[in-house]
């Protein structure tokens, strides 16, 4: 997260997780060991964000902690006009830290229809209010519960213990585990096989057999499209018409104005993004995986967007640097012999270096 | 084709990966908790950063610098779903790095390795 991008929703507030990172510690090529920080080595402490792993071994990081009470209080605002929920989807996201919310997500489920989520820290479900630990076993998953709020369209509120807040995705995996486990969000799965639930990652990845492997690689789509907040509209349009799939996370994300410009180095005056994940089968006809993509990436460039790097990247090398600004990069390669001890990025994350 | 794959994947996930997990599970919790009670990361943090400067050394003596290096974690490990060439072919050095080390509530920072997980953290910081 801090070598590549990481990304919840209170980081429109925040940044990204490497912008909460007070200092970091690499072993560079020499073998030496390099603390850096905003004050001390600062051209390294912003070359490392997003370099995966192209400077040294990241052994240690600092990083911030927010304060935080026990709940967050939820409030979910159905919409049926993509319009409208643009429209309060971006003045949350502008408002001045002091009004603003602590977390702000969006769900779409449909190209018109879907639901916002404002969430503020709270010390105790006020009596008479609702407490809903979401991610309790017999609960169903998170998103289709958000999905039944939109099918009522009546605004609710309810008190979510916090880590339940923060975990809210991991159950379903975002809404891939109706892939895996077709049958996972069924009542009858839930109680008495749900407390197992969720499966590891790591183990599904590492059992999967090679023909899964190859179906995910035709049919299904993996991204995370930071895009600026500016173009949501124009975005989600044209993501209807080449891709179209719901559901689509929507999340508001600041990337800072700091001092030395590292590898996400959006124009000046774009400091709001909001990150569009897709996670699944999209559904236009003659879906093809690398010519898709590719519009997508260069959409993103022409935006002057970004693409999340744990995703397929179809981007030529000279495309991806002009994606990623690469100056501050290269220069400190060079500068701490780098250059032949680590691949660059593009070596690491381009679809050409992956099976 | 597609459908019976994905079943056939549902009820083997269901019958092995889900009582694996829950192992896996329990038993990376049960050391996280135990290495952050008895205190023992921050120690060997110095040692682990210690073999990972040698392992760095030792590459160049053994390549004279020609092939790169990358960490030893394999890619089913990873947050994507693919695998990177570059495992195969570079030189390996094992960082093997995934506790939080300290909380500094005066400073208001937590220092950690660098695969600690969102769960290690959140569980400890709200109990």
């Amino acid at each position: 997260m801090i070598n590549g991008f990481g990304i919840e929703s209170s980081s429109y507030k925040y940044g990204l997780f490497q912008s909460i990172c007070e200092s970091l510690e690499i072993v560079t090529a020499d073998g030496e060991l390099v603390k850096c920080s905003k004050e001390e080595n600062s051209e390294l402490f912003y070359a490392i964000p997003w370099s995966y792993g192209s400077l040294g071994f990241l052994v240690c990081a600092e990083i911030k902690i927010v304060p935080s009470k026990d709940y967050v209080q939820l409030s979910y605002i159905p919409f049926k006009s993509k319009h409208d929920f643009i429209k309060r989807f971006t003045e949350e996201s502008l408002k001045p830290a002091n009004e603003a919310y602590d977390f702000i997500e969006g769900l779409m489920y449909s190209e018109q229809e879907g639901v916002l989520m404002l969430g503020n820290f709270s010390d105790k479900v006020p009596s008479g209010k609702t407490k809903n630990a979401i991610n309790n076993f017999w609960k169903p998953w998170f998103y289709e519960y958000v999905r039944a709020i939109l099918k009522q369209d009546k605004e609710q509120e309810e008190w979510i213990p916090l880590r339940h807040y923060y975990h809210r995705h991991t159950r379903a995996l975002f809404w891939e585990m109706a892939l895996i486990i077709p049958f996972g969000n069924s009542p009858w799965f839930r109680y008495l096989l749900g407390w197992m639930s969720p499966p590891e990652v790591s183990l599904l990845k590492l059992t999967d057999a090679e023909a899964v492997h190859k179906l995910y690689d035709a049919h299904h789509m993996d991204q995370d499209l930071l895009l600026p907040l500016s173009n949501l509209d124009k975005s989600l349009s044209y993501l209807k018409q080449e891709v179209d799939f719901h559901p689509l996370w929507l999340c508001p994300m600041r990337v800072f104005d700091t001092p030395i410009r590292g590898m996400v180095n959006p124009q000046p005056n774009e400091q709001m993004f909001v990150d569009v994940g897709i996670y699944g089968e999209p559904n236009v006809e003659n879906y093809n995986s690398k010519q898709t993509t590719r519009k997508l990436e260069a959409f993103m460039r022409e935006m002057g967007g970004f693409q999340a790097l744990y995703a397929d990247t179809f981007q030529t090398r000279e495309e991806f640097r002009e994606m990623f600004d690469h100056t501050l990069l290269d220069k400190l390669r060079v500068q701490t012999g780098a250059t032949k001890a680590f691949p660059e990025p593009f070596d690491k994350v381009s679809r050409a270096a992956r099976t | 084709m597609l459908n019976f794959l994905i079943k056939y994947r549902g009820l083997f996930v269901v019958l092995f990966l889900l009582p694996a997990s829950l192992v896996f599970k329990a038993y990376m919790s049960t050391r996280n908790r135990l290495v952050f009670w008895l205190n023992s990361a921050p120690d060997k943090h110095d040692d682990k950063v210690k073999k990972v400067q040698q392992q760095v050394k030792a590459w160049q003596q053994k390549t004279g610098g020609e092939i790169p290096m990358c960490t030893a974690r394999p890619s089913w490990q990873a947050m994507s779903h693919k695998q990177g060439n570059y495992k195969k072919t570079h030189y390996q050095v094992n960082v093997n790095l995934m506790d939080i080390l300290e909380i500094d509530e005066k400073k208001g920072t937590v220092r950690l390795e660098p695969m600690t997980n969102m769960g290690q953290i959140s569980a400890l910081l709200k109990p």
